[in-house]
C-alpha cells in the first residue's frame, strides 16, 4: 500500500499504480464520510425523539449533502482511473474542488446546529466530530489538489 | 440476554459514533483499536459478533479474521469486515479471509443491523 504522500503518478506511471493510488484516495476520502454521515443519522433519531423539526431538518440536509459527496468521491475515483498515463488531470481537478465546496457547505450546515434545539440535548461533542470530520475531508481535498497541480507543473 | 458486538475500528470518530449507535439498539458493545487487541478481547470475552475493520494498524483485519477462525475457541463467531475500499472484488477477498459478511463505508446503518441480526440470529 502506498503511503498518503506518495501519490507520484509520473513515478508510477502505470495503470497499476493509479489504481492503487485511487484506492488508497477513495479509503481516505470515505473514512471521513462515514463519520459525517453516521454523527448526522445519529443525531437526527435523537432529534426525532425530541420532536425537533428544526434540527432534524439540517441533519437532513447534511445527510444530503454527504451522499452529493460520495457521489464526487466516485466521480474522482473513476476520473482517476480513467485518465491514462500522462494525462493531465483536468477531470479531478475540477471533482476535487467540488468536494471541497460541498465539504463546506456540510460544515456550514453543522454549525447552524449550534442555533437549534438539538445543541442543549448533549450532542455538542457530536456536532464538532461532524465539523472535524468535514475539516479532515478537506484537508485531504486540498492536499491532492497541490499534489496535482504540482504533477501538472512538473 | 444482550448481545455482545466487538467493535474493531482504529478511527476514533467512527468507532465513538458506531459504538453509540449500536448501543441505542440495545448490543452490549465492546471495543478494539488494532487487529492484536481485537484478537485478544475476542479470544476472553467470546463475543456474539465480530465488527472487523480490514485496514487496521499493527495487525490488520485480514490476518487478524484468519487467526479468528482458526481458533477452536473462536472460529464460530460470526464477522463482519468492514472496508472503506469498495472496489469490486473487494467482497470476494473479504469472506474469503474468514468473514461471514462484508460491509462498505459509509456505512448504511439499517443494512449493516440487518446484517447483525441474521448472523446472530442463526447463531441463537
Amino acid at each position: 500500500m502506498k503511503t498518503e504522500s506518495t501519490i507520484d503518478p509520473a513515478g508510477c506511471g502505470v495503470d497499476s499504480g493509479r489504481l492503487e493510488y485511487a484506492r488508497h484516495l477513495r479509503h481516505e476520502l470515505r473514512t471521513p464520510l462515514n463519520a459525517i454521515l453516521g454523527y448526522s443519522e445519529l443525531l437526527l433519531e435523537i432529534a426525532e425523539e425530541h420532536h425537533d423539526t428544526k434540527s432534524a431538518r439540517t441533519l437532513e440536509d447534511i445527510a444530503s449533502a454527504g451522499k452529493q459527496i460520495m457521489t464526487l468521491i466516485d466521480r474522482l475515483i473513476d476520473s482517476l482511473n480513467s485518465s491514462g498515463p500522462g494525462q493531465l488531470e483536468a477531470g479531478s481537478l475540477r471533482v476535487l474542488e467540488e468536494l471541497r465546496y460541498a465539504q463546506l457547505n456540510v460544515q456550514e450546515l453543522a454549525a447552524r446546529l449550534r442555533n437549534t434545539s438539538i445543541s442543549v440535548f448533549e450532542c455538542e461533542p457530536d456536532i464538532r466530530a461532524i465539523e472535524l470530520a468535514c475539516e479532515k475531508l478537506g484537508a485531504i481535498s486540498a492536499n491532492e489538489k497541490n499534489r496535482l497541480v504540482e504533477y501538472e507543473r512538473n | 440476554m444482550m448481545m455482545k458486538i466487538l467493535l474493531v475500528e482504529d478511527n476514533e470518530m467512527n468507532r465513538d459514533m458506531l459504538f453509540r449507535r449500536l448501543q441505542r439498539k440495545g448490543y452490549d458493545i465492546d471495543y478494539a483499536v488494532d487487529g492484536v487487541e481485537g484478537l485478544a478481547k475476542a479470544i476472553k470475552n467470546l463475543p456474539n459478533l465480530i465488527l472487523m475493520d480490514m485496514n487496521l494498524p499493527i495487525l490488520d483485519g485480514w490476518e487478524a479474521t484468519r487467526r479468528l477462525k482458526g481458533e477452536v475457541t473462536t472460529r464460530s463467531i460470526p464477522i463482519i469486515g468492514v472496508t472503506a475500499h469498495a472496489m469490486s472484488g473487494d467482497r470476494e477477498k473479504v469472506l474469503a479471509a474468514g468473514c461471514d459478511d462484508y460491509d462498505t463505508k459509509p456505512i448504511e446503518f439499517a443494512r449493516l443491523l440487518e446484517k447483525i441480526q441474521n448472523l446472530i440470529g442463526k447463531q441463537v
